[in-house]
């Protein structure tokens, strides 16, 4: 039984490994998207340096903290490594479902934030892990770009898994709605009527869920009965599996049918009170678990002895006045 | 002379005015009369002394006037009460004292009797109730939800949910859930006495079974994959709540059994405690929306017993004679272990002196708990 047990659990971890396992990347970089860049700066966003570049928006898509440092910014797909963002600058490490803008001067000295090559119509972008073979995220960039107007993602701002496909071409990583997926991505990038940098794309102003909820819910009744409707199942369901689970066990417990009749002697029934029953289940208990009064003192024939130290010689403790003491002079 | 006398004067007055007296308001005296009203109750009455002695002693601690900016309220950055309250703010504190429950929760009650289980369900309808009406009287969706867990008669779940629905109405909402907690003696026996007759009072119900320990162990085991798969939104305080309980049941982790069940839930409990207790500064208080907080806690206990009475009664129509449930035992669906549990006990007891109930409630009592739990995670999902 025990064998079975065990090949079962390295079965599973095997195909845990061999289906399950991702690429070791730091820190949940696979969180990491572009979200939204300007390739024609005329009077946009400016830079430390007062100065009108193309910028590129990087979003930490994740509910986890980031640190971007160490990835690959590039705008060649055979050159991966063109732009190593530095590690170990605080403006690199984004917290939860935050944003962090990259100018795409070709000033590479001006900072880590100013990358190596300028955004250009009809080129791309990507963003690769810091192990510089993993794309996090991509970007094509479709030709004639309008000034000021940067292109962003309009849709859900999630992560994509991407692949090197037999073409040594990267392409969606799931293999049937990758085509599918594909279309729904380009119709996601949007030339935007707002430039948002280092914020959400979706400026219009959103309703919270409970906002929602109560929108078509004004008086609670559907939360009430949806609420208890659900509290209810989960419950009757643990019910249900505990019903059967003690029928099994008091069945497990009943003797097996024989025809010998002294098998099927009945047992006499204790006569003690259930009050008894609960004394003696108290003393067991208190037995057991050595509950008793503390004492203020303890009698005992047991032997102490005590080590001699210095530590503990009250002569030494104590202390000294000092001593007036007679010099003799010859 | 002139000099300095004017230097001694000046320092003193302003000596003065950083001391407590000088910025004491009249919410401030009202509170610290209310902190003291609570340890009055914990120890002249003995109503959850464990509770209302350290959030009563927490509501003077956060009511003593002071200059703000010396790091010393528990709402200012830096302060070591600010560090303190990080726990409820957080979320960090309820889970573990779910933890402790758990670990000293016998669900011999329940198991033993699985249909218990749903009058656990039904006194969550206290809940919605509550909700329903925080709406009508406008309060936001997620103030709400925060208010209406009140219902659910369990404090650390009310935290949890508030931190996250409507941090700033936490103090309210909890001190609010702790005292009607603490007041469950006398909420739920009028409520009980006028919805039963003397005939249902005096219901006697077959004694629980023995229930193994493969069983107790199975019960927290699957207690928390059933339930966490129906609402993972309530997986920080199921998932505690279930680790605690095979941690007792296993019989093999004695030792952390202990702690969690000893000494850690008694150090949780005095920081949740104080700390909520101080977040009661008048200032931020003493409002009309903790007024409606205060009166929708009452309604929704109300609710909660009244359904939890009423499911039961409905109920017997199906059940067999000599399967009835007491439907004394309908109050302690609300998850304030053990106190509900001991109500009907004592109510029970008012009408027939042999009829032990104290048993039989503990089953929709600790089933209430995870009920609460299960509708928190709901409220979550919807509405954060």
């Amino acid at each position: 039984m025990s064998k079975k047990i065990n090949s079962l659990l390295f079965g599973i971890l095997l195909a845990g490994l061999l289906f399950g396992a991702k690429p070791a990347l730091a820190q949940y970089t696979e969180g990491l998207i572009i979200s939204e860049l300007l390739v024609h700066n005329e009077s946009n966003y400016v830079d430390d340096y007062g100065a009108h570049n193309s910028w590129i928006e990087i979003m930490n898509s994740s509910y986890t903290n980031v640190n971007v440092g160490g990835c690959y910014l590039t705008d060649d797909l055979s050159n991966p490594k063109k732009y190593w963002i530095p590690t170990g600058f605080p403006e690199t490490a984004l917290a939860p479902r935050e944003f962090i803008v990259f100018y795409g001067d070709a000033h590479a000295t001006r900072g880590i934030l100013h990358v190596n090559f300028k955004l250009q119509d009809g080129g791309i972008v990507a963003l690769f892990a810091p192990n510089g073979s993993t794309l996090l995220d991509m970007v094509k960039i479709p030709a004639g770009q309008e000034v000021d107007k940067s292109y962003a993602r309009q849709g859900k701002l999630v992560p994509t898994d991407w692949k090197l496909n037999k073409g040594s071409k990267w392409e969606l990583k799931n293999p049937l709605t990758g085509e599918m997926e594909a279309k729904e991505r380009a119709g996601e990038w949007a030339i935007s009527e707002y430039t948002t940098p280092k914020s959400d794309n979706d400026y219009q102003p959103k309703l919270t869920s409970g906002d929602e909820f109560v929108k078509l819910d004004p008086y609670g009744a559907g939360m009430a009965i949806i609420a208890m409707f659900v509290v209810f199942t989960a419950l009757i369901v643990l019910a249900c599996v505990f019903k059967a689970i003690g029928k099994a066990f008091t069945r497990e417990k009943k003797p097996a049918a024989t025809g010998d009749s002294t098998a099927a002697a009945p047992v006499k029934k204790s006569e003690i009170s259930g009050e008894v029953n609960a004394a003696i289940a108290a003393a067991i208990y208190l037995y057991q678990n050595e509950q008793h009064d503390y004492e203020s003192a303890v009698l005992t024939v047991k032997k102490i002895t005590r080590q001699f130290s210095p530590w503990n010689l009250r002569s030494s403790n104590m202390p000294h006045l000092p001593e007036r003491t007679r010099s003799t002079r010859k | 002379m002139g000099d300095f006398g004017n230097f001694i004067i000046e320092h003193i007055q302003q000596f003065l005015g950083f001391t407590a007296f000088a910025n004491m308001t009249v919410g401030h005296i009202i509170m610290i009369l209310v902190g003291l009203f609570f340890i009055y109750l914990a120890i002249a009455k003995e109503f959850e002394p464990m509770l209302l002695i350290p959030i009563g002693f927490g509501i003077l601690v956060g009511n003593i006037a002071f200059t703000p900016g010396l790091k010393i309220g528990i709402y200012e950055s830096g302060s070591v009460l600010n560090y303190l309250y990080f726990g409820v703010l957080q979320g960090v504190y309820p889970p573990l004292i779910f933890l402790g429950i758990g670990a000293m929760t016998d669900f011999s009650a329940l198991i033993s009797n699985p249909k218990l289980i749903l009058i656990g369900a039904a006194a969550q309808f206290g809940i919605f109730g509550a909700y329903c009406i925080a709406l009508a009287l406008g309060f936001s969706p997620t103030e709400a939800g925060a208010i209406g867990i009140i219902g659910g008669a369990d404090g650390p779940t009310a935290i949890f949910l508030s931190s996250k629905l409507a941090p700033d109405l936490m103090g309210a909402i909890a001190i609010s859930a702790y005292s009607y907690m603490a007041l469950v003696p006398v909420i739920q026996p009028p409520v009980m006495k006028l919805l039963t007759t003397s005939k249902e009072r005096l219901i006697r119900m077959k004694p629980p079974r023995v229930v193994s320990k493969n069983e107790k162990i199975i019960f927290a085991l699957s207690g928390m994959l059933l339930t966490t798969f129906v609402v993972p939104t309530g997986l920080p305080l199921l998932g505690m709540l279930f680790f605690g309980n095979l941690l007792k049941e296993s019989g093999v982790t004695k030792r952390l059994a202990d702690t969690a069940k000893g000494p850690m839930i008694d150090i949780v409990t005095i920081l949740i405690g104080l700390t909520v207790g101080a977040s009661t500064q008048a200032t931020t208080f003493l409002t009309l929306k903790s007024v409606g907080i205060f009166a929708l806690g009452a309604a929704s206990f109300i609710i909660a017993t009244f359904f939890g009475v009423m499911f039961v009664k409905i109920f017997n129509l199906f059940l067999k004679e000599g399967n009835k449930i007491n439907p004394l035992i309908g109050n302690a669906g609300v998850s304030a272990v053990p106190d509900s549990a001991r109500v009907s006990q004592v109510v029970g007891l008012q009408y027939d002196k042999t009829n032990h109930l104290l048993m039989h409630a503990m089953g929709p009592n600790v089933a209430g708990v995870i009920g609460s739990a299960v509708a928190a995670g709901i409220l979550l999902s919807f509405l954060a």
